[in-house]
């Protein structure tokens, strides 16, 4: 794959809600591209319109106005062969055994039953699953059913991989061994990342770029080396983002 | 293709997993049973009593087993497959994947429709063979009873079709299923009960107005007379009086004109109910795929 392709191109993207007086703006101008093979990281408080943003990415909503193109030389639907998605509420089908579950996630993916067989076992055994495996998802803890989300995510060894803060619900360890795989995947494979969170510090280790919501708008767009150059000792990269926003 | 069934057999196995399958199964076939021993009341002649059996057991079938009941338990299947995913989120992996929005919609109809048609296939087949044993009736009896469960069962298909298609349609549309519920007890309410109620005050409105009772029980009592089953007197009033199937003329000393001449109020060909059961079932899929096609997941 060749590097700083752009995969995921967003121009003048807008998304409201509401309409006559009570319009809210989710999402208000937002441009940007996504290169082939980096880590971004899309960064602001809550509401600030990352959920929204990597929503009109994957599909989900339509845009008021604008565009989004993914350049992913497929048409719908097959374009989602090659991306893979954790959505930032944990949702799985309660009823369902792990393996169960990413057989099935598998199988909507199309991918063939011996391969799913092989992947969905390194994935419930990467992610310490295994013991697991007999209990139904309803049983599992937050941290647990996060991990399989991620792991859904991984099963079809997608081109794009699409994270809105994968992190909540996992513990410091956990959130280490995620973001050490997502490094790997990004250098290893090529793997392009798109990971959201209201967490600077925890992005800024394995992030390429940053992009910073606030009220809607894409305030901040800069490579990561570019902003720590201009870290000062004691100020965490937050605050100098904070500050360059306030100016 | 491979999609669907991998969807449809998803829904169908966890439905028939749950403890309300049997719930809902073992209550219907005892109610039932207790329906059958009131209303199929003893008689010196075996004729006339195999005559009540069937009557009963198609009245109670088509009323109660494959009716209201039925009705209101699929259809808060039907009412909630959609509404439930999007509610939950599972559908925001089901919609980012290499899946069309219909596949995913045709997987979960088939898995309802063949979760209903089998509900129906075991609950007819353990009360048929109930009543045989409860009525020490020997194999022809027996036989004659099991053809009424075949009409009611094939019968269940069209009904099945028209309600999951239903259900689904405000699944698709609305977002909380106890809307969809209410709208769907509603449809029951002027479907079943409405026609009965309005033929009391306007008597010639049956014979005018084909009304969707009309539509199912003509369906229903078609499936009868192919399989060789004849109604006796009781059970055709009841379905004259609440779906207008047959019409009641006056005969000659008392005895009900539709005895003797058992014609349907209008002569509707059984290929051409059927054909309009199914258009409406389409209809009805269309227009969920529509809503589904450009929903958005918030």
């Amino acid at each position: 794959m060749e590097a700083d392709q752009e995969i995921i191109i967003a121009k003048d993207l807008c998304k409201s809600f509401g309409s006559g007086n009570s319009v809210f703006k989710a999402v208000d101008r937002v441009s940007f591209s996504i290169n082939r093979g980096k880590i971004y990281g899309l960064v602001g408080e809550n509401g600030a319109g990352k959920t929204t943003t990597i929503k009109l990415i994957m599909g989900l909503v339509k845009p008021t106005s604008g565009e989004i193109m993914l350049n992913l030389k497929a048409a719908y639907p097959d374009y989602y062969k090659k991306i893979g998605y954790v959505p930032e509420k944990v949702v799985l089908y309660d009823e369902m055994l792990p393996l169960e579950y990413l057989m099935y996630m598998a199988a909507m993916s199309g991918i063939e039953k011996s391969k799913a067989m092989q992947g969905a076992g390194q994935l419930l055994k990467e992610f310490d699953l295994e013991s697991a495996s007999g209990k139904k998802t309803k049983t599992f803890s937050s941290g647990m059913k996060q991990k399989l989300l991620i792991a859904q995510a991984l099963l079809h060894e997608p081109e794009v991989l699409v994270l809105d803060e994968p992190t909540n619900a996992l513990d410091p360890i956990g959130q280490k061994q995620l973001l050490d795989l997502l490094k790997r995947l990004a250098k290893e494979k090529g793997t392009t990342v798109i990971i959201s969170s209201h967490h600077m510090e925890e992005l800024e280790l394995i992030v390429d770029s940053v992009l910073i919501f606030d009220k809607g708008r894409l305030v901040l767009e800069s490579d990561i080396k570019s902003l720590k150059k201009n870290q000062k000792a004691g100020k965490s990269l937050w605050e100098i983002v904070t500050e360059k926003l306030k100016k | 293709m491979k999609k669907i069934y991998i969807i449809a057999k998803r829904n169908l196995t966890e439905n028939l997993g749950l403890k309300k399958t049997w719930a809902y199964s073992l209550s219907i076939i005892f109610s039932s049973m207790l329906g059958m021993k009131l209303f199929a009341s003893q008689s010196s002649s075996f004729l006339d009593q195999l005559a009540q059996l069937q009557g009963s057991f198609f009245i109670i079938g088509f009323f109660w087993v494959i009716g209201v009941p039925y009705f209101l338990y699929i259809g808060s299947i039907s009412t909630s497959s959609i509404s439930k995913e999007v509610n939950d989120g599972t559908i925001m992996l089901a919609f980012t994947r290499p899946l069309k929005r219909y596949e995913f919609l045709a997987g979960k109809f088939l898995g309802i429709f063949l979760y209903g048609i089998l509900l129906n296939l075991f609950i007819l087949a353990v009360l048929s063979s109930m009543i045989g044993i409860s009525w020490h009736l020997d194999n022809a009896a027996s036989s004659s009873v099991y053809h009424v469960a075949i009409a009611l069962f094939s019968y269940s298909i069209l009904a099945t079709l028209l309600i999951v298609s239903f259900g689904m349609l405000l699944s698709c549309v609305l977002r909380k299923n106890i809307i969809g519920m209410a709208a769907l007890f509603a449809f029951i309410v002027l479907a079943f009960f409405a026609p009965p109620v309005i033929s009391m005050k306007f008597p010639s409105y049956q014979s005018s107005f084909p009304d969707a009772a009309f539509l199912i029980g003509s369906a229903a009592t078609k499936m009868l007379g192919h399989f060789g089953v004849e109604l006796y007197p009781e059970a055709k009033a009841v379905l004259a009086n609440s779906v207008g199937v047959y019409s009641i003329t006056s005969g000659m000393d008392g005895i009900p004109g539709y005895v003797a001449d058992p014609e349907p109020v209008r002569n509707s060909s059984f290929f051409s109910l059927i054909f309009v059961i199914l258009l409406i079932a389409g209809l009805l899929y269309a227009a969920s795929l529509v809503s589904i096609k450009s929903k958005e997941i918030y």
